[in-house]
């Protein structure tokens, strides 16, 4: 392990997270507020850790192992959790150090998980920050780092594969900076367009930026109390749901498809898309049914929190906990399964939840046939069995960390609706829950223990579990 | 004519023996001196050791004298290289190459050619033995069914079932009995030995013949015919495969590919791995062939089609009587050695598919391009099929067929103008133009030709 590598890669992140802190303070500065000084102060501060941890501490790494690259990962996700913390509380919008790291942590990971109320009379610079932070960690900012900086790039891969989401991650380039910075374009045009198709479909220009960003970064921070139900706008709900679909789509493939001429066929050629589509459209007609038996929303409503919720966004234009009863626990049950793999989203990933699946019909089939080869298969490639093993374990890793907050949560003094749904929708990057935490309501007014908790649930769920938890084996520090 | 043969594999090895016997100067390399002893003992041809691909190998072979090379060693890429040395260093006027690896031949057009790799013909045996297997499940009732002039044409083969409608009729009188249905029977066989019959000979339950009938007429005479052998597929058909080879791999590709549900039993447990991973729906069964227990297992019984696709003849065989005795209505089984398809018919099995003849006869076909279009080999190789054009010069033109004297053991299946299918009798007239299908003894092929005045051309 190379400490005083790690300190200096931690500081590289720290002057970027720095110099986007000066966005919103310019912000703060045009519109002459008071919190230009407070950002300021902020982004001083983080430029000044970064600074010092590159010059003085660190020491730049000329080699980095696997190893490293968890610790660093880890590393990074909280020290800039705890960094983007410093605004809210500096200023004040936030009243304890618990609430500020918890909306800071919520950001970064992309939940979107709120404990701010009187977001519309908010000042600008805090709600940008605010939507920065998501777009920020949507992506990845070590993944931007690595697209940044090509002196990265020969522990660059390590840092690659520990941030972004999904079993099996693939270089779309021979380069690991070149594919970051793939991604990356891919990402920045997406949210470009959504942006675009924001402001035209009525949004002052300030909405659409905060919630493109959060749209593409699946994130669901907004800048109203209402999210998106503000607006009253079916068109601005359905440019948001194809850029929720959108954006919960293997940004591999995405790249694929650019690639190849703007094929779309490409897309639906892919299994996990086409799985990630039919859970999607059956959820939602399954949901839609009783909805309009009982009278109780509008379809494009449904469409909307149903997309919102599946792909881990968490914008609400409506109050889902008042449908009939039975649909909640089917928006419970697909926030687990999440997006696709290699996207912005959150949860188990689709192609998790496809290859368990697969692997049950093939032990079925060997029921039937008890001497034949038979192999776990997505399209037409083979799935190793050492990437399905790695998925069972995962899957019951991810169910018992989701079981083990959930009793922690309860255990701070909350309601069992309540903690259940609040651990799910913080591990999942979901945002909003059932119950106290649900889309009318938010997290301010869960115990500090609980939000504690709930905090480190969401960099779990990000980081994928196994990230962190490698942290935790005593066999890694072991020389 | 000299031509060079690279690999004395099983292909290469009758390929050699068949153009050795039709009198040309055959040299063969392989880097096997055992097999090549085996060549050199059996035909009249030089034998060179050593690898196929290098210089002074092919120029001791006489390459810089060659005008046709055919490279069929089992590596594709060594018989690409061989391609491109004979072109460039010796100037081989005809080279065809066998490329079984799928990859390479979905893009055989840009891949292959004048400027790219010379190589001007690309034969895959696996792949035509594989079509002619998909050939015969195709249609059910018919042994074999191939198609001639574009499919317009089609020559089948039957069996002679007590109860069928043919038992007992003299060819004379075919068309009679199968309801004035026009067809033209040119081949039987009697005892395992395949003739061309003439108008007395009389079919017998148990012989097999082959007859050609228009396509438009296909139904009818499947109609006439159904007399007990046709199968009925109720929902979906089952089909089983003993052997994960190259061949096994590309009908099972295929049959998926129509919706078949295929089990494969491979011996080896690395091929059955293989074959897991690369093929969709089918089941692959790591085991034994003649296993009771895993047969019974898998359900043999309740099987429609079974194909013994084996390396090993005596496994096939075996595999096909066992499935025989689970009453499988269809069975295909693949027989490499001449003695063996013989006897097969013998002890009571009806399709056999020889691996050999298929690739020798689409290689002859090659060959013999210019005026003959079609040629492939029926009966066990005993007998051949040619669809030639007949030119203004022939002699067959404008003369009544029973006028002519054809060569002992051929006759006319069909004459084919423009759109229009003849079947043909004693007073048909063969016009300048017209496509004639023929079929021929193996001994009487090279006067078949010369009647239609074909020389050995390349280009």
């Amino acid at each position: 392990m190379h400490i005083r590598g790690v300190i200096w890669l931690l500081g590289v992140l720290s002057l970027f997270y720095g110099g986007s802190m000066l966005l919103p303070t310019l912000v703060a500065l045009i519109n002459a507020s008071g919190e230009f000084y407070h950002f300021l102060f902020a982004a001083c501060l983080t430029l000044l850790t970064g600074l010092l941890s590159v010059r003085y501490i660190g020491e730049q790494p000329q080699h980095l192992t696997h190893r490293d690259g968890f610790l660093i990962v880890a590393l990074a996700w909280l020290t800039l959790s705890l960094l983007g913390a410093i605004p809210f509380l500096s200023i004040g919008v936030c009243e304890s150090v618990v609430d500020a790291l918890f909306e800071s942590a919520s950001g970064l990971t992309t939940t979107g998980a709120t404990v701010l109320s009187g977001l519309d009379t908010m000042p600008h610079a805090i709600l940008l920050w605010r939507s920065m932070q998501e777009w920020l960690g949507g992506m990845g900012i070590i993944v931007l780092a690595v697209a940044i900086m090509p002196l990265l790039g020969v522990g660059g891969m390590q840092l690659f594969r520990a941030e972004t989401p999904g079993p099996v991650k693939d270089k779309l380039t021979a380069r690991v900076t070149e594919t970051a910075k793939v991604l990356w374009y891919i990402y920045l045009l997406m949210t470009v367009i959504c942006a675009a198709a924001y402001a035209l479909a009525g949004m002052n220009w300030f909405d659409a930026i905060n919630h493109a960003m959060c749209t593409v970064a699946i994130g669901g921070f907004s800048t109203h109390d209402a999210s998106m139900g503000w607006f009253h706008s079916t068109l601005i709900e359905m440019i948001a749901v194809f850029f929720m679909v959108l954006a919960g789509i293997n940004f591999t493939l995405h790249f694929a498809v650019l690639n190849n001429r703007f094929s779309p066929q490409a897309y639906w050629k892919d299994e996990e898309f086409r799985a990630y589509i039919y859970i999607l459209g059956v959820v939602f007609v399954v949901i839609a049914v009783p909805v309009w038996w009982s009278d109780s929303d509008d379809l494009h409503h449904v469409l909307f929190n149903v997309v919102s919720v599946a792909t881990t966004t968490g914008f609400a234009v409506s109050d889902y906990s008042q449908w009939p009863p039975g649909t909640n626990m089917l928006l419970f049950v697909v926030m687990f399964i999440g997006a696709c793999a290699g996207s912005t989203g959150g949860g188990m990933k689709v192609i998790r939840v496809l290859l368990l699946f697969r692997q049950g019909l093939g032990e079925i089939r060997r029921m039937i046939h008890p001497h034949a080869v038979i192999y776990t298969k997505l399209g037409e490639q083979t799935v190793e069995a050492n990437v399905v093993q790695a998925v069972w374990g995962f899957f019951v890793l991810y169910m018992v960390c989701y079981l083990m907050i959930a009793v922690i949560v309860a255990m701070t003094g909350v309601d069992l609706l309540t903690a259940m749904s609040a651990t799910a929708a913080c591990l999942t990057n979901t945002g909003p829950g059932f119950g106290h935490v649900g889309p009318a309501d938010n997290y301010a007014a869960l115990p500090a223990a609980g939000k504690s908790v709930l905090m480190f649930a969401m960099i779990l769920g990000r980081l994928e579990i196994y990230t962190f938890f490698v942290l935790l084996v005593p066999e890694f520090w072991r020389k | 004519m000299n031509i060079l043969i690279l690999g004395a594999g099983e292909v290469g090895y009758h390929i050699a023996e068949r153009l050795a016997h039709e009198g040309n100067n055959v040299s063969v390399v392989d880097r096997d001196p055992v097999r090549l002893k085996r060549v050199a003992d059996n035909m009249d041809v030089r034998t060179v050791v050593g690898e196929a691909s290098h210089p002074s190998v092919l120029a001791r072979a006489g390459a810089a004298d060659a005008e046709l090379l055919i490279a069929a060693t089992a590596s594709d890429e060594s018989n690409m290289l061989a391609c491109q040395v004979a072109h460039s260093l010796f100037r081989v006027t005809t080279k065809m190459a066998r490329i079984r690896d799928t990859d390479y031949m979905e893009h055989r057009n840009r891949l292959f050619g004048r400027d790219d790799l010379p190589i001007d013909t690309v034969i895959s045996p696996e792949k035509e033995a594989a079509k002619s297997i998909l050939r015969r499940l195709q249609v059910s009732s018919a042994m074999d069914a191939q198609e001639f002039s574009g499919g317009s044409v089609q020559l089948l083969s039957f069996k002679v079932t007590p109860k069928s409608c043919l038992a007992g009729i003299s060819i004379r009188d075919i068309s009679e009995s199968l309801g004035g249905i026009k067809a033209c029977v040119v081949a039987h066989e009697h005892n395992a030995l395949w003739r061309v019959p003439d108008a007395n000979t009389t079919l017998l339950a148990g012989d097999s013949i082959y007859l050609t009938v228009g396509s438009a007429y296909l139904d009818d005479l499947f109609h006439h015919l159904s007399g007990g052998v046709t199968t009925e597929y109720r929902g979906r058909r089952h089909v089983m495969i003993v052997g994960g080879g190259h061949i096994a791999y590309i009908v099972a590709k295929e049959l998926e590919k129509s919706g078949v549900q295929v089990r494969i039993i491979e011996h080896n447990d690395k091929r059955a791995k293989w074959m897991a991973r690369h093929l969709e729906h089918s089941v692959v069964i790591a085991g034994d062939a003649l296993d009771q227990v895993l047969l019974e297992e898998e359900n043999i019984d309740e099987m429609d089609d079974y194909i013994a696709l084996t390396n090993d003849d005596e496994t096939n065989i075996l595999g096909s009587l066992i499935a025989k005795r689970y009453k499988v209505p269809h069975i295909v089984t693949l027989v490499n050695r001449t003695i063996y398809s013989r006897l097969v018919r013998e002890i009571g099995l009806d399709i056999v598919v020889s691996a050999r003849f298929t690739t020798a006869a689409s290689i002859l076909q090659h060959i013999r391009k210019g005026k003959i279009y079609g040629m492939s080999s029926l009966g066990d190789g005993m007998l051949e099929v040619l669809e030639a054009e007949a030119m203004k010069t022939s002699a067959v033109v404008n003369v009544p067929l029973r006028e002519l004297n054809f060569p002992p053991q051929s006759v006319v299946g069909a004459i084919i103008r423009g759109d229009q299918v003849m079947i043909p009798d004693g007073d048909s007239v063969i016009a300048p133009g017209d496509h004639v299908l023929m079929v021929a003894h193996t001994d009487s092929v090279r006067d078949v030709e010369g009647m239609f005045e074909v020389s050995l051309e390349f280009f």
